[in-house]
């Protein structure tokens, strides 16, 4: 702040011998912003707003309540703006079509040259502080086949083992076809019972599928009903 | 459907004054209630270090939108009371932020409709400006459509009637008044309405709390958490946060099973590019219109303001403890998150399949008239956007189409920005476009299309059910605002 009020006392200094107003000027640029949105003046000093060179349509506009300012945009390039500000107080401007982002002020010093009171927090922006969001994934497919072990057959039962939470299903077949099929849901130690089928030898198959469709290899056993 | 439904019984207006507005800021954030376990314990020392910035993403479960519940069913319609007035919202951790809103909440109550029953709503505007109510994609009579000159008065009731004589759709209801669209969507008056059918009952989609609204909106922020609004009416307002049902880049416990996302994308101007994770798949199955003919397998959907993507996930083939990121793919550094999906254990043997085929679209007649629309900037007396180098005259019609026609509408854009073109009332199908192909996707009913810089897009609006004034225009609110919105009248 004391480098520029320095600033606007030495520009009129050196710019004319006796004490006369100085001219800034602040470019609109079609990046949407002003190349200097922020000036500091003395009281009798005149801003430009030039627009040279954009090819969108810019115009300068009062921002805030202690003066009033427009300029129309017409065709690219803009036709430029100029104000002479004789009081002091700090005067904000924009660009009404590119509003969000071209947004400036002019602070006028006066004799004393005292900054003026910080805007309320109502006004002032909070830009998104909240830093970057991390990677897009963390984890990944589940690739892990369910495994089956301990198959084994006691009398009509058919018992199992499977590594995580699955879909079992056993498969009792004769002579090439399957007989009977049970299914069942979950983890860790678990059982089927055949129940009512004719006597005789039956080839076993037992595979498990999880909830991600990666499926076990078979396991395969015997069961004889007498 | 269901008929217990705890969480909505609490969101009758008797409720909202007895319980007062905080009560909706703790309510909206719960997480879904299968999600309600016992977490572990956090130190005081963890929970320091995590008070950050505000905007820091991920710390917030994502709230569920409250649903509205009818003050009276009668045998031939639901009615509906909402009152349109100012609130606060919670929307960054311990900051309150005032807000316009249906009912005094952001996002708005959710209406849930089913096809052939008539809703009536009625609209109590409670502020101190008009206001009226547009619900964006539904086919309704003219008077009850919120055109931008039928506003209700400050203090006034209006009911609108909503025949909900069409398909199953993802819509939603917003204000309308003229010339201020701009602020009071990015002030909080926003809500979704969903409209069910029985096709979608038969294919056996997700449903309850596995079938969840999403409402996306940018916005701004200043010191004492209220809502930042500036206005350029070049791009449109492009704010640096991401809400999503109101809450700052939320996150969501999910179980592993299919969900079914139903996104609507509610901001003034930004248009995002959504993508899960490292590009995983995302089964579109539903447009503005409603259900697709068939779901299309995407890894990245475009989608510009009012558009509505309806997505199934399948988190089941995912290792529990994962994270993925619904992410945006042209976002810059605070704007390319969008939100974040937890991966728990747990999910159940599931049988349900998307099917092949969801709908089948019936033959549109012939059409009639080919239209030109130019879109454009204008600069010789003021700034204003055009639509074939006109502005919104409320005098005057603009397109006469003639009821139960359709026609060739042609969207040409020499301007530099993207305009998504949002037709009221009635509903079309893309017939095709300047740059490639009609991605499939984009092949079923829909009442918004972007065109882009550069681009012409013809498409084929069916001017039914009813007659009447309705309006078309850019639904860039900016640009709309800024009288890029023409007027037709439906004929006999």
């Amino acid at each position: 702040m004391k480098r520029a009020l320095l600033l606007g006392i030495a520009v009129p200094l050196a710019a004319a011998a006796p004490a006369s107003a100085a001219t800034v000027e602040i470019k609109g640029l079609d990046t949407q912003v002003w190349d200097k949105p922020e000036v500091t003046i003395a009281a009798g000093d005149t801003v430009n707003w030039t627009f040279a060179g954009t090819s969108l349509p810019h115009n300068v506009a009062s921002d805030s309540d202690n003066w009033s300012y427009r300029t129309n945009a017409g065709a690219p390039p803009s036709p430029s703006g100029t104000y002479k500000f004789t009081t002091s107080g700090v005067y904000e401007f924009h660009c009404e079509i590119h509003g969000t982002t071209m947004v400036g002020k002019v602070t006028v010093t006066g004799a004393g040259g005292s900054p003026p009171p910080p805007a309320p927090p109502g006004q002032t922006p909070w830009p998104n502080d909240g830093g970057p969001s991390g990677p897009a994934e963390h984890g990944g497919l589940d690739r892990t086949k369910p495994r089956l072990s301990g198959v084994h057959v006691r009398g009509l039962r058919v018992r199992f083992r499977v590594s995580e939470r699955a879909r079992v299903a056993v498969r009792f077949a004769r002579h090439g076809r399957t007989v009977l099929t049970k299914r069942v849901t979950g983890s860790g130690r678990g059982s089927v019972r055949a129940r009512g089928l004719p006597a005789g030898i039956y080839r076993i198959e037992v595979r498990a599928r999880d909830l991600a469709g990666n499926r076990s290899r078979v396991k395969r056993a015997r069961l004889t009903v007498r | 459907m269901s008929a217990f439904r705890p969480p909505a019984d609490a969101w009758t207006r008797r409720d909202v004054m007895r319980n007062g507005m905080a009560s909706f800021a703790l309510l909206c954030t719960v997480a879904a209630p299968s999600s309600l376990k016992a977490r572990k314990v956090v130190t005081s020392a963890a929970r320091r270090a995590q008070a950050g910035s505000p905007f820091a993403p991920f710390r917030r479960d994502l709230p569920i939108i409250p649903e509205l519940v009818p003050v009276r069913r009668a045998h031939d319609a639901d009615h509906y009371e909402v009152a349109i007035r100012e609130g606060l919202a919670e929307i960054l951790p311990g900051f309150q932020t005032p807000i316009y809103g249906y009912e005094g909440v952001y996002p708005g109550p959710l209406i849930r409709a089913r096809k052939g029953r008539t809703a009536i709503v009625r609209q109590t505007n409670t502020l101190s400006f008009d206001s009226n109510v547009h619900l964006h994609g539904g086919y309704v009579p003219a008077p009850f459509d919120g055109h931008p000159m039928d506003v209700i008065a400050a203090g006034a009731t209006f009911d609108y009637r909503y025949p909900n004589d069409q398909d199953g759709a993802y819509l939603w209801y917003h204000d309308h008044a003229h010339g201020r669209t701009a602020r009071t969507l990015y002030y909080g008056l926003v809500a979704p309405y969903v409209l069910h059918d029985a096709r979608e009952q038969r294919l056996g989609l997700p449903v309850d709390e596995y079938d969840v609204p999403l409402v996306i909106q940018d916005h701004a922020f200043n010191r004492d958490g209220s809502f930042r609004y500036a206005e350029n009416v070049d791009n449109g307002f492009y704010g640096d946060t991401i809400l999503v049902n109101g809450a700052v880049v939320p996150r969501m416990r999910v179980e592993r099973r299919k969900y079914r996302f139903r996104i609507l994308n509610a901001s003034n101007a930004r248009g995002y590019r959504l993508a899960l994770g490292r590009n995983r798949t995302l089964t579109q199955i539903a447009s503005d219109g409603g259900l697709l003919a068939h779901p299309v397998r995407r890894r990245e959907i475009p989608i510009e303001p009012a558009e509505r993507v309806e997505v199934v996930i399948d988190f089941a083939s995912y290792r529990p403890g994962t994270e993925l990121v619904l992410r945006n793919a042209g976002g810059d550094e605070t704007t390319s998150a969008v939100m974040r999906f937890d991966v728990e254990r747990g999910g159940g043997a599931e049988e349900f399949r998307v099917p092949k085929h969801l709908r089948t679209y019936e033959e549109l007649p012939e059409p009639n008239a080919r239209r030109r629309w130019d879109l454009r900037l204008a600069t010789s007396s003021g700034v204003q956007w055009q639509i074939n180098t006109r502005g919104f005259d409320p005098d005057r019609v603009d397109v006469r189409p003639r009821l139960g026609t359709t026609e060739i509408w042609q969207y040409t854009n020499p301007s530099n920005r993207v305009h998504p073109m949002h037709l009221h009332g009635m509903l079309f199908r893309i017939v095709e476009r300047s740059t490639g192909v009609v991605h499939p996707a984009d092949r079923g009913w829909k009442d918004t299309v972007p065109v882009k810089p550069g681009e012409t897009v013809s498409i084929q609006p069916w001017f039914a059910p009813y007659p009447g004034r309705y309006v078309f225009h850019c639904h860039n609110l900016e640009h709309a605002d800024m009288a890029m919105m023409l007027q037709l009248e439906v004929v006999r």
